[in-house]
């Protein structure tokens, strides 16, 4: 899924201070998931608006919305919806930084005469894995050339901080990376992998050189399936 | 113990929008420590007269409006 933390409180507070109509809009998927966008984080970090404006007598209408996933129109268009966001001045995004383009996208599209203002109230952190309770590691770079098959179902570019091919280099230590003592070195567990699966062979060959034209390095990507266009 | 860590969280949260931390306080009382527990009852309950009332709280009762908070 991907991951996110939630931006310090005063940030927020700071990027809707001149406004009084403020919409608290959650993210019902990853983030609610990693419990830092969904409808309970709405609810606290509107209640927590509400109650610091009210202390500082400032007089502020604030509102919580969540929809099941700000990166697609499908969950945005309700019209029941759409009326609450042209009464607010300002919507605070609590999902991922995908859904908040995608609302501010959707929102100016779909209200005409009004300018909808859309802020982050997280700063989305990784694509990632839920390892233990409260514990999520990063798993995937988004590379667009997937080798997990040759490393053992291990990705090197994203868990190896060189992103090496070809593996360990020699700042591995005791299965650990030189960076820090706190991260394993991922061509340490590639092989300890392999060879409990006999398919050591795997990495033999050297892996001369990738093209990186299918990640970022190409610019913005974009998937289109004619198949399930209309 | 979780119970502490989302007090403590919860704690965090009061002190981010001004109200302070110490009107919420976890404690470890056994069953069998009624004395414990009345004292600490008792600290807690000074502790919350002199923070006095939410001051958000009496800005609307004076103002006469009601919030969800």
């Amino acid at each position: 899924m991907i991951t996110a933390e939630r931006k310090p409180f005063e940030e927020i507070k700071e990027y809707v201070r001149d406004y009084k109509n403020i919409m608290v809009l959650g993210c019902g998927t990853c983030v609610a998931v990693c419990q830092v966008g969904g409808e309970k984080e709405a609810e606290i970090l509107a209640s927590e608006l509400r109650l610091t404006f009210g202390n500082e007598g400032k007089r502020v209408e604030v509102n919580e919305e969540t929809v099941v996933r700000q990166c697609d129109d499908e969950f945005m268009a309700d019209p029941a919806f759409l009326e609450k966001v042209k009464e607010a001045d300002v919507i605070i995004s609590i999902a991922c930084g995908v859904g908040v383009q995608h609302a501010c996208n959707f929102l100016n599209r779909a209200i005409e005469g009004k300018p909808i203002r859309v802020v982050p109230g997280l700063n989305t952190a990784f694509m990632g894995a839920n390892i233990d309770l409260g514990l999520w590691e990063e798993r995937c770079l988004g590379c667009g050339d997937c080798v997990l098959e040759r490393t053992g179902g291990i990705c090197p570019i994203t868990r190896c901080a060189k992103s090496l091919l070809n593996g360990p280099c020699g700042g591995s230590s005791g299965g650990k990376c030189e960076l820090s003592t706190d991260i394993d070195c991922a061509w340490h567990l590639i092989i300890e992998r392999l060879e409990t699966l006999g398919e050591l062979e795997r990495i033999r060959p050297v892996e001369m050189y990738r093209d990186w034209r299918p990640s970022h390095s190409g610019g913005p990507r974009k998937i289109l399936r004619e198949d399930l266009r209309l | 113990m979780r119970a502490q860590k989302k007090v403590e969280y919860t704690k965090k949260l009061l002190d981010e929008i001004g109200l302070g931390n110490e009107r919420l306080e976890f404690f470890y009382i056994a069953a069998s420590e009624a004395p414990l527990f009345a004292e600490t009852v008792r600290k807690m309950t000074e502790r919350a007269k002199n923070l006095g009332p939410n001051p958000y709280r009496m800005r609307l009762q004076q103002e006469g409006r009601k919030d969800k908070g």
